[in-house]
């Protein structure tokens, strides 16, 4: 089971109770109660990673992504979307594991995507990294029709001021790196801060 | 691992949306606790349509999820016969539970002797066309029904669309 960093917060605790046995939960979404504000739309082979806080152990088998896909006037789509799943350590992000899925299209507008692990593994509660990126194999112009469910587009002016949480890596890729340096992320504007919904499931 | 005080699975109280329930309809809302907290008063924000001389009648089951079936692990209930919005309370349970951290599921089954119906405050803002493709995740039967039941496959249940998965505030004291 791989560790990943300590919590950025700890549950309200009264007292120290027994030791249970590690609990599961039966899945994991970043925005809890589903409570994202809009779909946005995705530069075409643009990573955006963004920190997240998983407080028990999931097992780490679906990953699901909230998509809308319009094929008006567009030829046929043929997309990618990929989920990596980091750790940090010091300024330098590691792949722990990853999942793509294919976007068709033709799809309803909204529809859940799934993307299958790369690799069994049970996620241990702390601090993660969620990288989501998404291309496409067709006419440059095809990835306009698809957005992902996320949150607002806030636009600040500058970084946040903290340790990194949110940023995006500005070359196209169309693979998970297996190793970021967070000095190499925009992590200024919209596009930087921008997260997509994603649930995992056991 | 410690005991909870409380478990509030937004975290906030802010604007929400009204989120509607029909009569005889059983819903299931995940609800993820950190740490363990003792059963004791769990409470929504409730607006009520309830007609002059009507009640409606909130059964609630806690269900613990194992492969894909929902067993139910304890129950309230509440009759509420006021309009307006107001916070109500479950304070009487089935049994005594210390509940364990993890994924449980709320059971929300609505009854009325009238055709008003019950609102929740809470978020409801996924309205997918397809059905969830991962793990469950809540949802609503497709049947009505009058009484809890003592397990459920959640093969059976609805997950397209937005009263599907709406979640309502649910915050719950030991």
């Amino acid at each position: 089971m791989l560790t990943p960093n300590t919590f950025f917060w700890e549950p309200d605790i009264v007292s120290a109770g027994t030791t249970a046995a590690n609990p599961q939960l039966q899945f994991f979404e970043n925005f809890p109660a589903h409570a994202g504000a809009a779909y946005a739309g995705f530069s075409n082979g643009t990573l955006s990673i963004h920190a997240v806080n998983i407080p028990l152990s999931i097992s780490f088998n679906n990953v699901v992504a909230l998509m809308s896909v319009s094929s008006a006037a567009l030829s046929a789509l043929s997309g990618t979307i990929q989920f990596g799943l980091y750790s940090l350590n010091a300024a330098t992000l590691s792949l722990a594991n990853s999942a793509s899925g294919a976007v068709a299209e033709g799809g309803s507008a909204n529809s859940w995507y799934s993307m299958v692990t790369s690799a069994t593994q049970n996620i241990s509660p702390g601090a993660w990294y969620f990288g989501v990126n998404f291309f496409t194999g067709g006419i440059a112009t095809d990835h306009s029709s698809a957005s992902f469910y996320g949150n607002s587009s806030i636009n600040p002016g500058n970084a946040i001021p903290i340790g990194f949480l949110m940023g995006r890596v500005t070359a196209s890729t169309n693979a998970m790196p297996a190793s970021i340096a967070t000095s190499d992320l925009d992590r200024t504007g919209s596009d930087a801060i921008r997260q997509q919904y994603i649930i995992i499931t056991a | 691992m410690g005991q909870l005080i409380f478990n509030n699975n937004l975290n906030y109280i802010g604007p929400q949306s009204n989120l509607t329930y029909l009569n005889g309809s059983l819903s299931f809302v995940p609800y993820t606790i950190f740490d363990s907290i003792s059963l004791g008063t769990f409470n929504i924000l409730y607006r009520s349509k309830v007609a002059t001389g009507g009640t409606h009648t909130l059964s609630l089951g806690l269900y613990s999820l194992t492969g894909s079936t929902l067993t139910l692990a304890n129950s309230g209930s509440l009759p509420i016969s006021v309009t307006g919005i107001h916070w109500e309370s479950i304070t009487t349970w089935s049994s005594t539970q210390n509940i364990s951290p993890g994924t449980w599921f709320w059971g929300f089954l609505f009854s009325t002797n009238v055709s008003s119906l019950a609102d929740l405050f809470g978020v409801k803002t996924i309205g997918a066309a397809n059905a969830f493709p991962g793990g469950f995740i809540g949802g609503a039967m497709s049947e009505s029904t009058n009484a809890l039941p003592s397990s459920f496959a959640t093969s059976n249940i609805d997950s397209i669309g937005l009263p599907e998965l709406m979640i309502p505030v649910i915050i719950l004291n030991s």
